[in-house]
């Protein structure tokens, strides 16, 4: 027997395992990676919503570590081998928009729903957003952040912890040259109220919110 | 027998002392002979216990004196007993036995003593004692022999080793039980005065504080304690988004004093709930484990990251985790770190980072991390930050991977690399059949083999459980026995748990100690003609390059201009080195020994690395096994020569996997070649251990297989 949320349970060495029990967790076999980034490795947001923070945190999927205040909330639907985990370097998860390129970060890959859930937090390398006066504000943040032109893809196969601004710029050149397009105006769903939110443990816990609807099976 | 000596009686002692006790037994000052003196210690303690007591019956009478009279005259063994290997199993070529330390229980242990070695008495009587496990203290305190078995078993010598092979009576039978120890040990006593006490002349097997026979149960099973599982607890300070993990304990925890810690960190798109076969299972054998959610999309230095973090959390949070269950129990100082796929090379980079002093972590430091277990890890990171430096180090990883797969156009997929950099202990584990993802419970099928040879999960987790216990006991608990299941071939020690059709192919390369004598890790002296310790090197092989272990062209497919093929084990950040060469006639290489390295004779094992070639056209045309001859040969010219398959197990095939170019094969496995040098002597009792001037690696012709190619490193001798 198991118990969560702290409470202990005693078993026998012998007890079923409870993860192979789980339907959701049967194997499935690696697809092949998809050449990115490509047409095909556009992907599709099907939620927006503008997030912002009390708190800064600083962002695992940039080299630079950058403190990231706010940005866009978004759910994506994309080709399930792209979303599929891997050992090695994964494609990149990008996003672009006029004046902006960022590195999108995941809890959860979405491969078996064919959903991820991510948030493109709004990084601005010449002025860090770590500052709630002057150009940090949250207005103006999402003023430069704005939804013109976006892109979402997934660019070349890379640790997200390895991203730094010039790698930003060669992805989107690499994008655009590979002809991934601007998401249609009428393609883009409308954005959900803004959210404000304390900390990133309160991102984290949206994320898993939205995750739990959009790829349930996916633990 | 009464006490009282009557004359029938003591004519009746006279008649049967010398068959049931030694003479020897009488010379009870030790001073190499039965005679007066022996007899005025039995007179002068007539009545009374303790010296004198020849039969050990508690009194001195006239049993006892006619034990002495019987054995008037002889001459006797004096000095301490001989410590001497005992136990062994038959092989079927020279030497014919092969002495280990430990058997599986059940299996039959034998034992064998060597006349070239051992001078004892052809057809002369001995008794074989089995007695539990004594210290050497213990011992010295305590020389009398009881037999776990009841009695002990009387062997009659004969004048070769061959003849001196004995089936241990009841050997089948030993218990392994030991507690919360994988086995349990015995001491082997060859009685050959026959007094049932220790003492001169006599052998003995585990003298010292090791035992010298240990009998293991199976560590792919279950182990004597019931466990408590806790599914989910939030670890404090750990990254948001991250802080649930899993524990398990022994549910008799209370009584069990302090355990040591065993932290799981699962790989990319894992989850932390997909170990449970080996948590449930390690805490049977009495370890506290975690297995924690891990941070591994963003990269490696996050993965390490979480690992810190919650190895930090359980010991900060253990008095309220599990309603303070562990609390007080954690045992700091041993603790264990197991990391799957960029969770295994996070592992190692946390373990780097606290190194290179660029994180403290609280409540622990290096010092305490004992182990490091990574399995099918990436390799994104390279020498500089993904390092295991000195700790102990193992690496599991299945030839079928499709994930980390080991490709050689893509050094992150290149496993092997991490073992390399270790420069303590360190040992791996490849096994054939099994992918990635057979190593959990519910990752995707990543397979990439041949048809027919996959093993899935549950061979796979056998041998995850059995090799990850046996290496936990060995280096957190020093259970040193279980190390055998590290380096012997399966074929000389398989866990019953694990099938006899799995191919796995295991390594060992003890830290640089005194009790290590490389001969030639070929990372220094780099010319063909020296090696690294600065003796000559002659060969008469085929296509030498002694080079860094790197295939250089992206591809498996063999070419002369890639004479490293399907070595995947050092990045363009590592210096690993290795020989590689190969034969289609007899031929050989040879490593003369410099002077200082000659004097072999306290010294326990020849060993080496190595593996086949893959796809090369020799091993294709080989199509199995490989095999050699180690030759040793003194400074006064004596050769002795043991067959490197005599033991049970050639050098396999590569596994045949195909891609990654033409051809058949994957990338070259290693094997550790381990031989005692005292068979050498068993072969050739000439050979002189102490003067040796040689070794010789022969193959083809009578040495070997004739043909094949070769990949080589680690020539070294060690002590047991």
């Amino acid at each position: 027997m198991w118990l969560g949320g702290g409470a202990a349970a005693q078993q026998s060495p012998q007890a079923p395992q409870p993860g192979a029990a789980a339907a959701s967790d049967e194997k499935r076999s690696l697809p092949e990676l998809p050449k990115t980034p490509s047409v095909r490795s556009a992907a599709q947001p099907v939620v927006v919503q503008w997030v912002q923070l009390a708190t800064a945190y600083p962002s695992d999927f940039r080299a630079e570590r950058p403190l990231v205040r706010a940005g866009w909330l978004v759910v994506i639907r994309a080709d399930a081998a792209l979303l599929t985990p891997r050992s090695l370097a994964e494609p990149l998860l990008l996003a672009a928009g006029e004046g902006w390129t960022a590195s999108a970060e995941w809890l959860q890959h979405g491969h078996t729903s064919g959903h991820r859930v991510c948030f493109i937090p709004f990084v601005d390398d010449a002025q860090r957003t770590d500052s709630p006066t002057a150009d940090g504000t949250a207005g103006s943040i999402k003023a430069r952040a704005n939804l013109r032109g976006l892109r979402i893809w997934f660019g070349t196969p890379e640790l997200p912890e390895r991203v730094d601004a010039a790698m930003l710029t060669r992805e989107r050149a690499l994008a655009e040259a590979s002809g991934i397009q601007p998401i249609q105006k009428e393609q883009l769903p409308t954005p959900a109220a803004d959210l404000s939110l304390a900390d990133k443990a309160e991102l984290v816990a949206r994320m898993r919110q939205l995750a739990a609807t959009w790829c349930p099976s996916e633990p | 027998m009464d006490k009282q000596c009557h004359l029938p009686l003591c004519l009746g002692a006279l008649l049967i002392s010398a068959s049931a006790y030694g003479q020897c037994a009488a010379d009870l000052n030790n001073d190499g002979a039965v005679d007066a003196f022996d007899l005025s210690e039995v007179l002068v303690a007539w009545g009374q216990s303790g010296a004198g007591d020849v039969n050990g019956d508690g009194a001195v009478d006239g049993n006892d004196l006619a034990i002495v009279v019987s054995s008037w005259g002889a001459s006797c063994p004096v000095g301490p007993p001989t410590e001497v290997k005992l136990t062994c199993q038959a092989i079927e070529v020279a030497p014919f036995v092969s002495f280990v330390r430990t058997f599986t229980a059940g299996s039959t242990v034998r034992v064998g003593i060597d006349p070239a070695l051992t001078p004892v008495a052809a057809d002369a009587t001995a008794d074989v004692w089995v007695v539990a496990n004594r210290s050497a203290a213990e011992w010295a305190a305590n020389d009398s022999l009881q037999d776990v078995r009841g009695t002990p078993q009387t062997i009659q010598f004969g004048a070769t080793l061959a003849a001196n092979v004995f089936e241990l009576t009841g050997g089948t039978t030993l218990s392994g039980d030991g507690n919360l120890a994988v086995g349990r040990g015995y001491d082997l006593v060859v009685d050959v005065n026959r007094d049932g006490r220790l003492g001169a002349g006599d052998l003995i097997d585990g003298g010292g504080n090791e035992a010298g026979l240990w009998i293991a149960r199976d560590p792919t099973a279950t182990g004597p304690l019931l466990v408590t599982s806790l599914s989910s607890y939030t670890a404090s300070g750990a990254t948001a988004g991250f802080t649930t993990a899993r524990l398990w304990y022994p549910t008799s925890i209370a009584l069990l004093g302090q355990r040591p810690l065993v932290v799981i960190s699962h790989g990319n798109g894992h989850q932390y709930s997909w170990y449970d076969y080996l948590g449930t299972h390690l805490a049977s054998w009495g370890f506290i484990v975690i297995s924690h959610q891990n941070n591994t999309v963003p990269g490696i230095e996050t993965a390490s990251t979480t690992t810190l973090q919650h190895t930090s959390a359980i010991i900060a949070q253990q008095a309220t985790v599990a309603g303070g269950a562990i609390n007080g129990r954690i045992d700091v100082s041993r603790i264990g770190w197991i990391g799957h796929s960029r969770g295994g090379e996070g592992i190692a980079r946390a373990y780097d980072r606290i190194f290179d002093n660029s994180y403290t972590p609280t409540g622990y430091g290096l010092a305490n991390i004992k182990f490091l277990c990574s399995i099918a890890p990436t390799d994104f990171l390279g020498a500089s930050s993904a390092n295991p430096h000195a700790a102990n180090f193992m690496l599991l990883w299945g030839a079928a991977d499709g994930d980390v797969s080991g490709v050689p156009n893509n050094t992150v997929a290149w496993s092997f690399d991490l073992a390399e950099r270790c420069t303590g202990f360190r040992n791996t584990v490849y096994v054939h059949g099994a992918d990635h993802n057979d190593f959990n419970c519910c990752g995707t099928n990543d397979f990439q083999g041949p048809s027919g040879t996959a093993i899935n999960n549950a061979g796979a987790q056998a041998v995850a459980k059995a090799f990850i216990l046996a290496a936990l006991k060995y280096h957190l608990e020093s259970e040193t026995a279980l190390g055998e299941f590290l380096w012997r071939p399966s074929s000389s020690l398989r866990p019953p748990g694990v099938s006899a059709a799995f191919t796995i192919v295991k390594e060992v390369v003890p830290a640089a100690s005194a009790n290590v004598r490389t001969v030639d890790n070929f990372q220094t002296q780099t010319g063909l003609g020296t090696s690294s310790s600065g003796g000559a090197v002659a060969s008469t092989v085929t296509n030498i390059s002694e080079a860094i272990a790197r295939d250089t062209d992206n591809t498996y497919t063999w070419s002369t201009s890639n004479p490293h093929n399907g070595s995947i084990r050092a990045t363009s950040s590592d210096t690993q080195r290795m020989v590689a060469w190969d034969w289609n006639v007899s031929a050989g290489m040879t490593w003369d020994l410099l002077p200082a390295l000659r004097d072999l004779s306290s010294w326990t094992f020849v060993q080496a690395r190595v593996g086949q070639g893959t796809r090369h056209p020799n091993t294709v045309t080989l199509n199995g096994g490989a095999s050699f001859t180690w030759v040793l040969k003194d400074s006064l010219g004596n050769e002795s020569r043991v067959s490197s398959s005599a033991y049970g197990e050639a050098i396999n095939r590569p596994y045949q996997r195909t891609g990654s170019g033409t051809g058949t094969g994957w990338q070259n496995e290693l094997r550790t070649v381990q031989l005692r040098l005292r068979d050498f002597k068993s072969v050739n009792p000439l050979i002189d251990l102490s003067q040796i001037a040689s070794v010789r690696m022969e193959v083809g012709g009578s040495a070997g297989s004739t043909t094949g190619r070769f990949v080589i490193d680690d020539l070294q001798f060690v002590k047991e």
